[in-house]
């Protein structure tokens, strides 16, 4: 079993690796890796003088952090949907359940308007992560029971949190005129032209949401088994779940400001994973991130390469290729398959 | 009571004989009560340059030349019926328009006309159907020597430019780019007007989209324009926020133009300006 584990995690990593490769010389202007790969170690030695040629722009501006930012998106939504699924108990959840993107998307959708044409990339992200924080804040006061966090009424708070800023989205767009292809495209998520400044904006929430995610995740093994058994058996069922509550709309705050609301990830990638390893936390949150981190880069080049020089939105896409590949998952292992 | 029974009844006669009478149903093409609704901001001009501001009663928000159309909305003799596209139909059948020129298809032409009101799409898509365009609207209106002579002293401007820019090789024309939205890198490809202009004007299209589209950031740096023109005031922002830019022939020779989007963009004879701004930035000083 541990062995098994193991090579699925090599196998992971080394088609992470290979994907992330192949799409650097993969888009609109093919490359050979060989001109790519020269590029890049120039690049890292300091030989390169500015300024760049078409190539070297395109590979170190342009694609390489729409690649590493395409895979930290998908890992973020696959790590966050993985959480929301067993923080909710609830195989449907995903990071938009919760109402907290639908608060990134009313942030940004105000900010788009306030703002048009704001001069600096940062106001419409910015904006987002406090709205997606108010969100939370909402959805945590409304689901609070006397203290405790019930599942159900968690679930209820955010299906109601997420429906009423829809419905603010809504007439927003109706008011934007203007600016209303802009909201329309942003809501429907993207990961062009983002560049090198809001990647780095975002790690750090990753980085610290993931570490809390993964420090309880045995905790939150046992609390699937049934919370009074978790209780008998030691676990701080409620402070495990405020947390975990918190780490996951973090992580989805961040990747929802900056990228908008691309679908699918969140909710088919930890099924896939489970399937495929097991329900096991400790190890599905890594295998998430993984598998997550991989379908979004294979859609976005996809969805950037095959009708260039323009582009498919990259929703569509994971659309597209999620429902097939979880339909084949499910036939082959359906007795394997356990929540 | 009685008494007052014939002259109420003579009184009333009266007054519906009277109401029948002064019937402004006057057809089309009798231009001296001849009531119009533009639900597009390029017929709304044409309109006005054959004459027609005292026929006009209804336009959209969007229409927003000439100056004196804003004057004729202040004074409540034209009403604004909103965008095309959430149109207030109550609205304009009060008017009791005439003529009401869509500038797209949609079921409310249907709808009018079941109505009784005369209804056409007039939106063009090139130069050659601006200048039917143009005629058509004439012969809508009865303005037919007026329209023939607006279309055909837009067309002499239009060649006129078009003759000097063909006098220019084919490999000394500046490669263009026309972007429409900075955010969603939205082009105009072939089939536009922007592109029709541009080739008029001795230009050369780099974006080998189909009409308006959205491209990648790759495709524009590959593409390499040696001038950008942007339709909206972008300049500012590509030149301070666009890293990935600044190796684009086009910004490393301080080439990147805002231009009025309404002259390249509407299908009026206000084209001729755009088209000969266009011609002012690919050859200046010629």
């Amino acid at each position: 079993m541990r062995g098994r584990r193991f090579l699925l995690f090599a196998l992971l990593i080394f088609i992470a690796a290979g994907v992330m490769l192949a799409a650097v010389g993969i888009g609109a202007v093919m490359m050979p890796l060989r001109e790519v790969a020269g590029i890049i170690w120039s690049a890292l030695r300091g030989a390169l003088s500015r300024p760049f040629t078409p190539a070297e722009t395109i590979i170190l501006q342009v694609r390489l952090p729409r690649i590493l930012l395409g895979f930290l998106i998908g890992a973020s939504l696959s790590v966050a949907g993985t959480a929301f699924q067993g923080l909710l108990q609830n195989p449907l959840a995903d990071p938009y359940t919760i109402g907290v993107s639908s608060g990134a998307a009313v942030g940004a959708t105000a900010a788009m308007l306030l703002f048009p044409g704001a001069a600096s990339t940062f106001t419409v992200p910015l904006a987002g992560f406090c709205g997606a924080l108010l969100a939370l804040f909402a959805v945590y006061r409304l689901g609070s029971v006397g203290g405790r966090l019930p599942v159900v009424t968690v679930l209820l708070a955010g299906v109601v949190v997420s429906s009423f800023l829809s419905a603010v989205i809504s007439l927003g767009m109706l008011v934007a005129n203007e600016q209303m292809r802009n909201i329309f495209v942003w809501l429907a998520g993207g990961l062009g032209q983002k560049g090198w400044p809001l990647l780095l904006l975002i790690i750090p929430y990753f980085i610290i949401g993931l570490a809390v995610l993964i420090y309880l995740s045995r905790d939150l093994n046992l609390i699937l088994l049934g919370e009074e058994d978790a209780l008998s058996l030691g676990v701080e069922v409620e402070r495990t779940k405020r947390w975990i509550l918190v780490a996951a709309s973090l992580i989805t705050a961040g990747a929802v400001s900056v990228s908008g609301m691309i679908g699918f990830v969140g909710l088919i990638v930890p099924h896939a994973m489970r399937i495929i390893i097991g329900p096991d936390h400790r190890y599905l949150y890594p295998a998430a991130l993984l598998g997550g981190g991989i379908f979004l880069v294979a859609a976005d080049t996809f969805a950037r390469t095959v009708i260039a020089p323009a582009e498919i939105p990259v929703g569509i896409i994971t659309a597209f290729l999620g429902a097939p590949f979880f339909i084949y998952l499910l036939r082959r292992h359906r007795e394997k398959y356990r929540f | 009571m009685k008494k007052y029974l014939l002259p109420i009844a003579v009184l009333m006669m009266a007054v519906l004989l009277l109401a029948g009478c002064g019937d402004n149903n006057s057809g089309v093409g009798d231009d001296v009560d001849l009531r119009i609704v533009s639900l597009m901001p390029s017929n709304t001009e044409i309109l006005f340059d054959l004459g027609l501001e005292e026929a006009v009663v209804g336009v959209t928000d969007y229409c927003n030349y000439p100056p004196e159309l804003e004057k004729a909305v202040e004074e409540g003799r034209i009403q604004r019926l909103g965008d095309s596209f959430n149109l207030n139909e109550e609205l304009l059948v009060s008017l009791e328009p005439d003529l009401v020129l869509f500038g797209f298809g949609s079921d409310a032409v249907e709808r009018l006309t079941g109505l009784g009101i005369k209804s056409e799409v007039i939106y063009p898509a090139s130069l050659e159907e601006t200048y039917a365009s143009i005629r058509r609207i004439g012969e809508l209106t009865g303005r037919q020597s007026e329209a023939e002579k607006l279309a055909a002293d837009m067309e002499a401007a239009v060649d006129a430019v078009k003759a000097k820019a063909e006098a220019v090789p084919d490999n000394e024309k500046p490669r263009v780019l026309m972007l429409l939205d900075l955010d969603n890198l939205y082009v105009a490809g072939a089939g536009t007007l922007e592109n029709e202009l541009i080739a008029a004007a001795g230009g050369i299209n780099v974006a080998e989209a189909e009409s308006y589209a959205q491209i990648n950031e790759e495709a524009l740096i590959a593409y390499n324009p040696d001038i950008i023109l942007c339709s909206f005031p972008y300049r500012d922002r590509i030149l301070s926020e666009k890293e990935a830019w600044k190796g684009i022939a086009a910004v490393q020779n301080d080439a990147v133009f805002d231009i009025d989007g309404d002259l390249i963009n509407r299908p009026t004879p206000r084209l001729v300006q755009g088209l000969e701004q266009l011609y002012g930035i690919f050859y200046p000083g010629q």
